[in-house]
């Protein structure tokens, strides 16, 4: 391969195609989603996508439950009892909620003043869950 | 002589065996020559510069000496030794140049996400496509480069950049809605 050919690969990937069961569960629980694109982690049907123009990842069984979902949420809409659940000396990198089995919680980057990062865990009270080191 | 003439007929995870249980350092030798110009160039490609491109390359190969009793070969050598690269030249790009990818996202917004990503941009020129791949910003470059590149998995990529799994995903998947828009804001529609 040239140098520089590998970008085009980008947008050569193969398509996988999915159980109906699969396919139409997105579609029913994600109804506007753009630029599907589907894996296979063991067992179950993974797809990335965008959706009220926010990435998200949802995870399907393959009769089609949805079992899990995440959505990336910018920094402009991270709840104010996650924003509060964090110690001012750390700085948000990134935000996703993550849905399951009707629970909500948030996972964070967030790093110190000096850039060590960490992987934060919180529940939807506020809660922190969990910090370890990345 | 003779005997390190057929080490270089081994792989690098054989390599990798011989200096760490068999103690036969010398033979880092032959990784270093293997892997220079590669590392050379993807510290190039970050950072733009030749001489810290050529002094970071120095200080990659002598870490990965370092740490190499601690790989396990759960992925190829070439892939955690390109973790170690990017990761130092993030990690640099980050304090000095004090990169702040969620603020630059939020100034550059995509107005309008295709959703016509897999369709007919295999079309697109790779030349012209390179040049867009230098206006993303340089973490969004390379995971990029990380992903399709390298074909290094997510998991190595979200340590080697100290993210979780699920950002990196995301964080690809709008690379490549961007590269999409900024192609064809400046060159229009193939």
């Amino acid at each position: 391969m040239k140098n520089g050919e590998f970008i085009v690969n980008i947008f050569r990937q193969q398509k996988k195609s999915v159980p109906s069961a699969v396919a139409g569960s997105l579609r029913v629980n994600f109804p506007s989603a753009t630029g599907v694109e589907w894996s296979q982690p063991g067992q179950l049907f993974e797809a990335i996508f965008f959706h009220d123009n926010a990435e998200k990842i949802a995870r399907f069984d393959s009769d089609g439950n949805l079992l899990e979902y995440r959505v990336n949420i910018p920094p402009t809409d991270i709840p104010s009892e996650v924003k509060s659940a964090v110690n001012e000396e750390f700085e948000i990198m990134n935000c996703i909620s993550v849905f399951i089995s009707g629970l909500t919680t948030y996972e964070l980057i967030v790093r110190n003043r000096d850039l060590v990062r960490y992987l934060m865990v919180i529940d939807h009270r506020g809660n922190q869950v969990s910090l370890k080191t990345l | 002589m003779e005997k390190k003439d057929n080490h270089i007929l081994l792989s690098d995870e054989e390599l990798v065996q011989k200096i760490v249980n068999e103690r036969e350092t010398n033979l880092f030798r032959i990784l270093f020559d293997r892997y220079k110009g590669k590392v050379l160039d993807k510290c190039y490609s970050l950072l733009h510069n030749r001489e810290s491109a050529a002094e970071f390359t120095e200080d990659i190969l002598s870490k990965a000496y370092e740490k190499l009793p601690g790989f396990k070969g759960n992925s190829s050598f070439s892939s955690w030794l390109y973790s170690i690269t990017y990761n130092h030249c993030i990690d640099y790009l980050r304090e000095k140049k004090k990169l702040h990818y969620p603020e630059w996202n939020s100034r550059n917004e995509i107005p309008e996400i295709a959703d016509d990503l897999e369709e007919d941009l295999s079309e697109m020129h790779y030349s012209r496509l390179m040049n867009i791949l230098e206006i993303l910003h340089e973490e969004e470059k390379a995971m990029i480069l990380m992903k399709y590149k390298d074909e290094m998995p997510v998991k190595d990529i979200a340590a080697a950049l100290r993210l979780s799994e699920g950002a990196v995903k995301m964080r690809i998947k709008r690379a490549k809605a961007r590269l999409v828009f900024l192609y064809r804001k400046h060159y229009g529609d193939y």
